[in-house]
């Protein structure tokens, strides 16, 4: 009689398991339970445990290909909208810049023509216009990222907490039971969702707790603690910020250096290695025609007899300081000669209260060393005069500052000149109207190659730029279509151990049932047979 | 072959191979229906920064055709004014010729005379040819009469060129002073005309006589600078064929970096709806089939 008891507890716990898995079915992160059994020499059946069937091969790699797969998505979201910023194959700042040189070339062949200035002068606008339209909207991208980061690594934080309460919960229950399985599941569908944000390295200890480290050994979850990822302020001359770690001693462990994948990994680099990088190059080619074009320009002369007015906007150098300055003084800088100007970037580093050095930041040169710092000081550097004052106090070792003619130019760029009488189309002073000689040199501008160490012109570096975030985007999508391929075959090769196949349990149903229905057998036997004895006596 | 094939993986990979199939087709519809291959840098980003130098290419192209029409335009007009002036000048002599004859008398060369001014007038009015408001001869100073009513020059010198290919310029005026006025070495043709007219005024016919060689000496540098023009109008010429062929080169290769070949993607296109047709029968059919549960009961 206690055998058929026990073969009906056990026909019931196996089809509770079966339950379970058929509810549970169309859940892509459940794992497939299986109930196993053992034979006690005194007889009958015991349920030995309810194990979840995981290849764990997989669903380490899984978890390791899910942190490409996020790194991937963002990117290839982030890269379509960055290669948008340079048009399609009819429009863009490589067009406008094309269009306003036509028209220089236009102004040549009738610059006494009203018509032909005109048109310079709203080609011009069109063009600056594209100019700050394309770094503006870079611009937006990388604030955009910026605010990405915040929600990213605030549902990271979510996911920590989160993982560290579910060690509690599966380290306080015992470890073969159904139940606990579906904890463990939900564990480690939580890990692998971490790891689709950030860069991650996970392990198991044996009391079943999950510690997770984040930028390759930075913990983040031990046991039932979980630490808060931050975003790091700037301390360079980048306004960007980076990552780090907050422990509850109040230490912070800057990680940026060491987050690559994940979709944080994929924000940082598409910020820092796509649309800075274009950034930069807009702004210096800006800067190129606006110095080369007004100096070409300045040295004409206009219908109405106006000479050495510049065509765009001259130049406004910008100064940073960087994050980690402590010190109270400030630097400021103008251009005092612009037919000395380098394009260069330069940085103040101070070395001491009272002394600095100057470097060439762009040729990774030293310009002087040891200068002796006195508030309201000046200093010249390739036509840009440096001012060097206390502000809130005095500089400290340490603090730097980078002075760029370049920075942010192509925000800045505009088209000054408003009165097409006075574009410098002549080379001889005014009452000839008909002369072009000017027109042609401003002209040559566009032939001329003025960037990368006299390698590019104007137009060239334009569609570079384009052409890197085309390829770039391009090679996302590549990455992303190969890496969904990676991603299927393994979610495929897990499902084939983990999914649950209705067909089995099915099978498995009826095969209980049948064990309920004998087991009950067994128990009327059983009893029939006592009976028989009881009428014997 | 999986050894296990659990419902998720049936569902999984029908639904994939439609998500993709529709992708494709979307592609394939925009690309047929804008006849370009490459709509953004991911579709082809080698053919799309190609396809973005060869247009700003073709702006510079269409410029460069546009100055050459322009200098066209200008020269064909001086050539026309120029050949207006040869006829002048061939009636001045035709009656400096006719007047060196000692027969005539005062009364009739004086009415010559008034003949001769009127020739004068209007070699000034060919002189001061305009077009858009532009005086042709007048150099540099475009803007007001070169030439006054006596045949002064008040022009400059300055050549002006045009750029008719990348860094390739042409010069596309005369200036009045080298043909009409004799700088540099040439005779001033208002002073011969003024000669002849004096000369006829005074019933002068050897002083009539001796404006004939300087007459033909004028002839010849008006035709000269006709010539120039011609010259100038035939290299003008080559340049737009020049650039005629490169545009045409150019729409070739931009039509190679970025056009769709129809034919392909049309069959392309019904391939894949095809295939995207079988793929939902085949997803019908396998989440209709159920499990084992269904012949329980």
């Amino acid at each position: 009689m206690d055998l058929g008891r026990q073969g009906i507890a056990a026909a019931r716990a196996g089809m509770q398991v079966v339950g379970r898995n058929i509810s549970n079915a169309a859940d892509a992160d459940y794992t497939r339970q299986e109930i196993f059994f053992e034979s006690p020499v005194q007889g009958g059946v015991r349920t030995w445990e309810v194990r979840s069937q995981v290849d764990a091969f997989i669903e380490n790699r899984l978890a390791r290909e899910n942190q490409t797969q996020g790194q991937l998505e963002v990117e290839r979201r982030l890269m379509g909208e960055v290669s948008a910023v340079f048009g399609t194959t009819e429009s863009g700042l490589d067009a406008s810049l094309a269009d306003f040189f036509a028209a220089v070339s236009g102004l040549s062949s009738s610059p006494e023509s009203s018509e032909s200035r005109a048109n310079l002068l709203f080609q011009a606008d069109a063009m600056v216009g594209e100019f700050q339209r394309e770094a503006d909207t870079l611009r937006g991208l990388s604030a955009q990222i910026g605010k990405e980061m915040q929600t990213t690594i605030d549902r990271a934080n979510q996911i920590a907490r989160d993982i560290a309460k579910l060690n509690v919960s599966i380290g306080g229950s015992a470890s073969n039971d159904g139940a606990t399985g579906q904890l463990v599941d939900q564990r480690t569908a939580l890990v692998k969702q971490l790891g689709g944000l950030i860069d991650i390295n996970t392990f198991e200890d044996g009391n079943g707790n999950v510690t997770v480290f984040v930028g390759g050994g930075v913990p983040l979850v031990e046991g039932g603690n979980s630490y808060t990822l931050e975003l790091a302020p700037a301390t360079g001359f980048d306004p960007y910020a980076g990552i780090q770690v907050a422990t509850p001693g109040g230490t912070k462990n800057d990680i940026t250096s060491r987050i690559s994948g994940g979709e944080v990994g994929g924000l940082m680099r598409i910020r820092d290695q796509v649309i800075r990088p274009a950034m930069e190059d807009l702004d210096r080619v800006a800067a190129a025609l606006v110095v080369e074009f007004n100096q070409v320009h300045s040295q004409g002369f206009g219908l109405d007899g106006s000479t050495g007015l510049d065509f765009f906007g001259a130049l406004t150098p910008s100064v940073v300081g960087a994050g980690a300055n402590t010190g109270g003084s400030d630097v400021s800088a103008v251009i005092f000669d612009t037919t000395a100007l380098t394009l260069d970037d330069y940085e103040v580093v101070f070395t001491s209260p009272g002394q600095f050095d100057l470097l060439n930041a762009t040729q990774g040169t030293t310009v002087s060393t040891g200068n002796a710092y006195v508030s309201g000081m000046t200093l010249d550097v390739d036509g840009v005069r440096l001012t060097l004052s206390d502000v809130t106090g005095t500089p400290q070792a340490g603090d730097r500052f980078l002075v760029s003619t370049v920075r942010d130019q192509a925000l800045n760029v505009a088209a000054t000149l408003t009165d097409p009488r006075q574009i410098a189309a002549s080379a001889t002073a005014a009452g000839v109207p008909g002369d072009n000689a000017n027109a042609l040199l401003l002209s040559g501008v566009e032939t001329t190659k003025l960037l990368d160490g006299g390698t590019l012109t104007l137009g060239e570096k334009v569609g570079q730029v384009g052409a890197r975030a085309g390829l770039e985007q391009q090679s996302v999508e590549q990455a992303y279509a190969a890496q969904s391929y990676i991603m299927e075959g393994l979610q495929a090769r897990r499902a084939e151990v983990s999914g649950v196949s209705l067909d089995e349990e099915a099978a498995k149903l009826i095969q209980f049932q049948n064990v309920f229905e004998a087991s009950a057998r067994l128990i009327r036997l059983s009893d029939e047979l006592l009976q028989t004895i009881i009428n014997m006596v | 072959m999986p050894t296990r094939v659990p419902d998720i993986i049936l569902k999984d990979t029908a639904l994939l191979g439609i998500a993709r199939g529709s992708v494709e087709i979307a592609k394939l519809n925009a690309q047929v229906s804008s006849g370009k291959r490459v709509l953004s840098p991911a579709d082809d980003a080698i053919a799309y920064a190609r396809a973005k130098d060869l247009r700003t290419v073709l702006t510079a192209t269409d410029q460069y055709r546009a100055n050459i029409d322009r200098a066209d335009e200008r020269l064909s007009m001086a050539e026309t004014s120029l050949a207006s002036m040869e006829e002048v000048l061939g009636r001045a002599k035709e009656i400096a010729l006719e007047q060196s004859n000692p027969t005539y008398d005062a009364a009739q060369r004086g009415v010559l005379a008034q003949g001769v001014q009127q020739l004068i007038d209007e070699m000034v009015a060919l002189g001061n040819t305009q077009i858009e408001g532009r005086y042709l001869f007048a150099g540099f100073k475009s803007d007001a009469a070169p030439f006054d009513a006596t045949g002064a020059y008040l022009g400059d010198s300055g050549v002006r060129n045009v750029e008719v290919g990348n860094g390739v310029q042409v010069a596309e005026n005369i200036t009045g002073d080298q043909f009409l006025g004799g700088a540099g070495g040439g005779v001033d043709v208002f002073a011969v005309l003024t000669q002849l007219r004096d000369a006829l005024l005074a019933n002068d016919p050897t002083a009539v006589s001796a404006t004939i060689d300087p007459m033909d000496q004028a002839a010849d540098q008006v035709t000269q600078a006709r010539m120039t023009v011609g010259f100038r109008m035939n290299k003008l010429e080559t340049h737009r064929g020049i650039l005629e062929e490169a545009k045409f080169q150019t729409q070739q290769l931009l039509s190679s970096a970025e056009d769709v070949d129809l034919t392909q993607a049309v069959s392309d296109l019904v391939l894949r709806q095809n295939t995207l047709d079988v793929a939902r029968a085949t997803l019908a059919q396998v989440l209709g089939s159920g499990s084992i549960m269904q012949y329980l009961g």
